[in-house]
């Protein structure tokens, strides 16, 4: 029964409540929160009324299009990102990836906290622990490998997963593992095409050696090799389509048609692994029908230069390079005055027979005919002749290289025919001209290497795709642990089994840092929560665009996420490296000592004000004064390094498994291709839900006619398999997949079985370590359920 | 429009108790798996003491009890099931945050994270760690009812009758608001996907709780 108090009714609106409390007032500040228990919740702080200023931020991913955000915050939910105007506004771009960041930064399924394992690897089980006590895990782990085994019995393993300095995987990761002298794991990936394309020049492999995109507009013939540019970099596309718009002719070469080559001129669809002989036929043609640009040659490359026919080496006097002088009809230094070269001929000096590199060069590809090319390559003679007279004869133009054509072993020599065609044709050092890839994050001149070993330690720099081995073997290094970021190892790497079933058993310690529990993390002792692009402040590299970058903090970190340098900060403290990771202003400062700034008053403030400052004059054409970076100072397509395995020139050669004359072809009649698609940046995005919409499950697309001959029907699961390992996925009729090709979009996460990279392998070329991801023969199968494999 | 209401029975006692529970479930939540020896307990015996004064719960507290006194090695499991349900670091099963539940696009910090934050700046508190940790946390919305029914008891007390009802209408409707929208689908998940039965119990008390009436209405 109520007491008459408690009986007294009482009419308040409930939807007053919110007025008539505030009216109440509350006593909780002065009582202090341990009168109530409180821990969640504490007294309000006088807030002022939060801005919905944009805060300029950076998308740093490895499409390298570095693509400036304007993200909106409002009241801690980011509500907007746009594209944030550049200082020429040509460059303003976000792609469909780059929006989700509005989701991805409020996933719930993001890592929330430090955790180790509690089961076994795989098993899932997992406790929550504390940030101290996970650097002092890691800390004390690391102390006692490096005392028992040596420092190398670390492996700091990175990828591309964010161009940020302090927290990406090409700077603050080399600073970590350079402080512990550490073995570094990294790269492997997208260096076998560009090592055969930037030797001729004397360059880098990632070096700023082409025309910025926004002088693109002015080509005349564009060549796509190997490239999605429509999916994968629609800030470089742009560029395309306005070239396309003013009258470039577009020449998309490509075994899959893709959305790019839909947009071509010309759809060259070549057989996958063909492409060298393809660029071998360009050149044949050109040089047959005399469209070289002659006058380039001479003088800007080493067309002329004598090779000596015992030791495939230069002919040389007083260190320079040999050219024969048909005014005096004697050898003189190719930089001698007033000298005519000649460009074709052999000679006699000293006794011993001495041929002009152009002529070596034409004795390699006169055989390749538009008739045989067209035999390797399925492409028709006609279509042979048609490209090479546009890039002889429609200029400027070039070649934009995309990786497809770098998966396949050899692929070093299709990088070095491709600048070679660029040099026969004079298309360099000019406006309109592109020269491979547009890249300015890595040039000596903006990357500060000085700054990543302020100890004046340094890591065992190591090609990733030769950490299998180097654990399994504990030579050159006894790699006891790994510390995984930027990376999701086991998608983005060959071989899968072999890490899984040889490596891992072998390693004491794994770490694993990343935002969401991805395939690799599944496989960690303490995996760590890491920090979105939005919430973190720190200098950005330069992708495509001629600009210093700088990214600030839009919004806290989501929960316990750490950006890597506090990371960095909280395991070198406990291991009493702590004073090599100084506060992230000061690190970033630091970063930006550079002479190309200084030299043109661009000072830190101004970069942190700004955020994105041009350091490349307007527009930034390299080679016009046509002197390279070799010590000829010419461009030497012709490698004298190379005269020992017989690859000085452009070769082609079958790869080890996808071409025709493979031993496997006859068990597994299809090639393997796993391309970027525009749903994911390698396996980043894999889990954002507009992208899922888009995108919802991996599907092996297979030509019908090679579905429908095994009996499957478009939906059905197939078994996609070979010696190594097998996959399980839903198949997908998709007519612009050749016969004899099977097509698996890269950076699935998981599967209903197995994954697509335990049908890769990782067989490399001594000295060019990059993984051969297309080189891969498989065949497919009706699934039935269970382990078929 | 206006609804007129009385307390409940007994108030005091009704405040309490169900401040106890709020707040043992917050620390259930907030404490995490590896916590769970400790935590389970407190919620045992807040719904045991609650018992005494109101036949619903000792059902429950019994059922509580049973799990509390488990062995170490069925606590850790225990641990690892509450981090796969609750916490991840793999996609967990019932998300603790109000609008991972409610918001189209499923996500955190979304308008019901905002939504909740003006509630706690009504009673002019704010989450202790605003702008990393969603507002809409389970842990931080319990905390706050219990926070509101422990002021409600407390005005009471004083004599301050009026006072005292708007901390409990502000309960009831922050609860009838916010986790009483979320905390079915949150229990349904767990319940159809545990692998350990104390996690079923601890819902069956999180949803007695949130539905329990603090008042009743007579128009």
């Amino acid at each position: 029964m109520q007491s008459e108090k408690e009986s007294k009714g009482f009419s308040i609106s409930r939807r007053n409540f919110l007025k008539g409390t505030a009216a109440v007032g509350t006593t909780v500040g002065l009582l202090g929160v341990s009168t109530y228990g409180l821990k969640w919740l504490q007294p309000a702080q006088a807030q002022t009324e939060a801005k919905e200023e944009p805060i300029r931020s950076v998308c740093s991913p490895n499409c390298w299009q570095t693509c400036n955000h304007l993200v909106t915050v409002r009241d801690g939910k980011v509500v907007k990102s746009a594209p944030a105007p550049m200082p020429e506004r040509t460059y303003d771009r976000i792609c469909l990836r780059g929006l989700t960041h509005l989701q991805r930064v409020h996933h719930p399924e993001r890592i929330k906290y430090p955790m180790k394992r509690a089961g076994e690897r795989g098993e899932g089980k997992w406790e929550k622990i504390s940030w101290e006590e996970a650097f002092n895990t890691i800390a004390e782990k690391f102390s006692q490998l490096r005392k028992q085994y040596g420092k190398q019995s670390i492996a700091i393993v990175g990828q591309s997963g964010n161009y940020g300095v302090l927290n990406g995987g090409y700077a603050g990761q080399y600073r970590f593992s350079g402080v512990l002298e550490a073995v570094h794991a990294t790269g492997s990936v997208d260096t076998s095409l560009s090592t055969g394309f930037a030797a001729p020049m004397g360059t880098g492999i990632f070096d700023a050696y082409s025309n910025e995109p926004l002088d693109w507009v002015n080509a005349r013939t564009i060549i796509l090799w190997g490239s999605a540019c429509a999916e994968t970099q629609i800030n470089e596309w742009h560029f395309i389509q306005e070239a396309k718009e003013k009258g470039a002719r577009l020449v998309v070469i490509d075994p899959i048609y893709t959305a790019t080559a839909q947009k071509a001129d010309i759809w060259v669809n070549l057989r996958p692994a063909s492409d060298t002989a393809l660029a071998l036929g360009l050149m044949r043609e050109i040089m047959a029908q005399g469209m070289v640009d002659k006058d380039f040659l001479l003088h800007h490359t080493c067309a002329p230069f004598l090779v000596r026919s015992d030791d495939k080496q230069f002919a040389r006097a007083e260190k320079k390079p040999l050219v024969w002088d048909t005014n005096s009809q004697s050898a003189k230094p190719h930089d001698s005055s007033g000298i005519v070269p000649e460009l074709e001929g052999t000679h006699p000096i000293n006794g011993v027979a001495c041929t002009t590199a152009y002529s070596l060069l034409w004795d390699k590809v006169k055989d390749y005919t538009p008739q045989k090319v067209a035999e390797l390559t399925e492409v028709p003679a006609s279509m042979v002749v048609e490209v090479a007279h546009l890039l002889a004869a429609n200029k400027p133009g070039g070649i934009k290289f995309g990786f497809g054509a770098d998966r396949y072993h050899h692929a070093n020599l299709l990088g070095q025919a491709m600048i070679t065609l660029l040099g026969l044709t004079g298309n360099m050092g000019k406006s309109g001209n592109i020269l491979g890839m547009a890249f300015y994050g890595f040039d000596p001149m903006i990357y500060n290497a000085g700054w990543l070993f302020p100890a004046g330690t340094f890591p065992a720099v190591l090609p990733l795709m030769r950490l299998q081995d180097t654990v399994i073997k504990q030579d050159p290094h006894p790699v006891k642990a790994l510390y995984i970021m930027c990376s999701n190892l086991l998608v983005q790497t060959a071989d899968r089994n072999k890490w899984l079933k040889e490596v891992w058993p072998k390693l004491e310690f794994v770490v694993a840092v990343d935002q969401f529990l991805n395939n690799t993390m599944d496989y960690a002792d303490i995996i760590l929560p890491a920090a979105h692009y939005y919430e973190t402040e720190e200098p950005v590299l330069a992708g495509d665009v001629p600009y210093v970058l700088y990214r600030r903090q839009a919004l806290e970190p989501l929960l316990e996420a750490k950006p890597d340098w506090e990371i960095y900060q909280g395991i070198t403290t406990k291991m009493g490296l702590g004073q090599y990771f100084p506060e992230k202003l000061q690190a970033s400062k630091e970063w930006f000592d550079m002479p190309i700034l200084k030299q043109q008053g661009i000072t830190f403030d101004k970069i942190r004000q700004e955020q994105a400052v041009r350091f490349l004059p307007n527009p930034y054409i390299p080679w016009k004064d046509g002197k390279f970076k070799t010590e000829s100072g010419k461009l030497e397509f012709y490698l004298e390094k190379m005269a020992a395995t017989a690859e000085e020139l452009p070769v082609f050669k079958w790869p080890l498994e996808a071409g025709p004359d493979s031993k496997l072809a006859g068990k597994y009649p299809f090639v393997l291709l796993t391309r970027h698609e525009k749903f994911r940046i390698h396996s980043q995005y894999e889990n954002q839900p507009w992208l899922r919409e888009l995108n919802p499950e991996p599907v092996a697309d297979l030509n019908p006619k090679d579905a429908r001959a095994k009996g499957i029907a478009d939906g059905e699961m197939v078994e996609v398999y070979n010696d190594r390992g097998h996959v399980v996925l839903k198949c997908r009729y998709n007519e612009s997949i050749r016969p004899g090709v099977v097509h698996i979009q890269q950076g699935w996460w998981r599967y209903v079985a197995g994954h697509h990279q335990e049908l890769t392998h990782a067989q490399f070329k001594e000295g060019i370590f990059n993984y051969s991801f297309f080189d891969v023969r498989v065949d497919f199968r009706k699934y039935a359920g269970g382990e078929l494999h | 429009m206006s609804t007129a209401w009385v307390y409940q029975p007994n108030p005091k006692s009704l405040f309490k108790g169900m401040s106890n529970i709020f707040m043992a479930l917050s620390r259930f939540f907030a404490a995490g798996g590896e916590q769970i020896a400790r935590t389970l307990p407190l919620l045992a015996q807040a719904c045991e003491e609650f018992a005494a004064a109101d036949t619903a719960w000792p059902a429950l507290a019994a059922t509580l009890s049973a799990y509390a006194g488990a062995a170490e090695t069925e606590q850790k499991q225990m641990g690892f099931e509450f981090n796969r349900l609750f916490v991840g670091p793999a996609p967990p099963i019932a998300p603790p945050y109000e609008s991972v539940h409610l918001s189209a696009q499923r996500l955190v910090m979304q308008e019901q994270t905002v939504a909740v934050r003006r509630c706690y700046q009504a009673a002019d508190l704010q989450a202790t760690s605003q702008g990393a940790v969603p507002d809409d946390f389970i842990a931080t919305e319990l905390e706050f009812a219990a926070y509101l029914l422990s002021r409600a008891l407390e005005e009471n007390s004083a004599g301050n009758e009026g006072n005292s009802l708007h901390y409990v209408d502000f309960c009831a409707t922050f609860l009838t608001e916010h986790p009483g929208c979320w905390v079915e689908p949150f229990a349904a998940a767990v319940n159809q996907n545990a692998r350990h039965p104390v996690f079923p119990a601890v819902m069956q008390v999180l949803l007695t709780a949130i539905k329990t009436p603090l008042t009743i209405d007579i128009i």
